[in-house]
């Protein structure tokens, strides 16, 4: 039988949201998280994943909401921006808490 | 792929890129020369005007070569604010000492008439010290101490003064030329299919 303290370490295991927890996801996600918006070539400098898998990233998160792109304008020429969403921004959150969460609750930890 | 995703470590990072392309470095470097030929040609009011074309012209090449390369990020508005405050603070300091030093020409004690210039220099190098600080770019402390090495030179071992402004100035310049060389060569500009693959 389980002890209460594995099924509450269970718990935050399978919580844990699958579309920030892969690797590069996380890495843009964080990015973002500590500018307003930022456009694609700053995150593919900054990231160092190619433009194809940043591509794939970005619409994954897109998708979900946790991204969205913006129309801005820089040097009076309309430019692609991209933001975190609220919803994002909440979803960011929530991961890094159950992640560690998840660790401290780890037996031997 | 970057193996570290500690968030404080990512923000710094952020910030950091701001001020890899060396171009404040230049700025400051010509700034600093500006200062110093107006003092040798004795060509005050030329100053003013040479630091906002300076300033506007490096505003100018970041759009048209760094962010084209480099990518563009709009900071956090608290941050943004933050770096206009720094900004303002450290001009009005400048220059508010400036204004004091004109206006106090002909009334200021003798002591401070003795140690004007060595103020002055070093109320520059502590505004330097304080960027360093602010925009978390460490080099900066380096440029501080330059030319409060400068202004030590100059009072007490007789350097001409033109010579603490072009020093420091020449220094930071060639520094920041060489970081814009390294920035060039690391980040070509991307093409157009790479850049439409996201848009």
């Amino acid at each position: 039988m389980l002890s209460p303290d594995s099924e509450n370490h269970d718990n935050y295991i399978t919580e844990i949201d699958r579309i920030i927890h892969e690797p590069a996801r996380y890495l843009i996600m964080a990015y973002l998280s500590v500018a307003e918006s930022a456009d694609a070539i700053f995150l593919q400098r900054q990231t160092g994943l190619t433009w194809g898998n940043l591509s794939s990233h970005l619409s994954k998160l897109e998708s979900v909401g946790y991204v969205a792109m913006v129309k801005d304008f820089l040097d009076k020429k309309p430019h692609t921006m991209l933001q975190m969403t609220e919803e994002g921004r909440k979803a960011f959150h929530n991961y890094r808490d159950k992640m560690k969460q998840a660790l401290e609750e780890l037996p031997g930890s | 792929m970057q193996e570290n995703v500690d968030l404080k470590q990512i923000t710094k990072k952020v910030y950091m890129s701001y001020f890899q392309d060396g171009l404040w470095d230049i700025l400051l470097g010509i700034y600093l020369i500006g200062w110093g030929i107006s003092i040798w040609q004795d060509l005050v009011a030329v100053m003013g005007g040479m630091w906002v074309a300076i300033y506007f012209t490096v505003l100018a090449i970041k759009r048209m070569v760094v962010y084209p390369r480099s990518g563009y990020i709009k900071l956090n508005e608290a941050r943004k604010q933050q770096m206009r405050m720094v900004i303002l603070g450290a001009g009005l300091f400048l220059l508010g000492f400036a204004v004091l030093g004109i206006f106090a020409f002909n009334t200021r004690p003798a002591w401070l008439d003795d140690y004007f210039m060595f103020l002055l220099i070093t109320m520059i190098a502590v505004v330097v010290g304080i960027l360093g600080y602010w925009w978390r770019v460490t080099r900066w402390y380096i440029y501080a101490m330059i030319v409060f090495a400068g202004a030590v030179a100059q009072q007490w071992l007789k350097m001409p003064l033109e010579l603490g402004f072009f020093i420091p100035g020449g220094v930071f310049s060639m520094y920041g030329i060489g970081l814009l060389i390294g920035f060039l060569r690391k980040y070509p500009k991307p093409n157009r299919e790479e850049q439409d693959v996201i848009s």
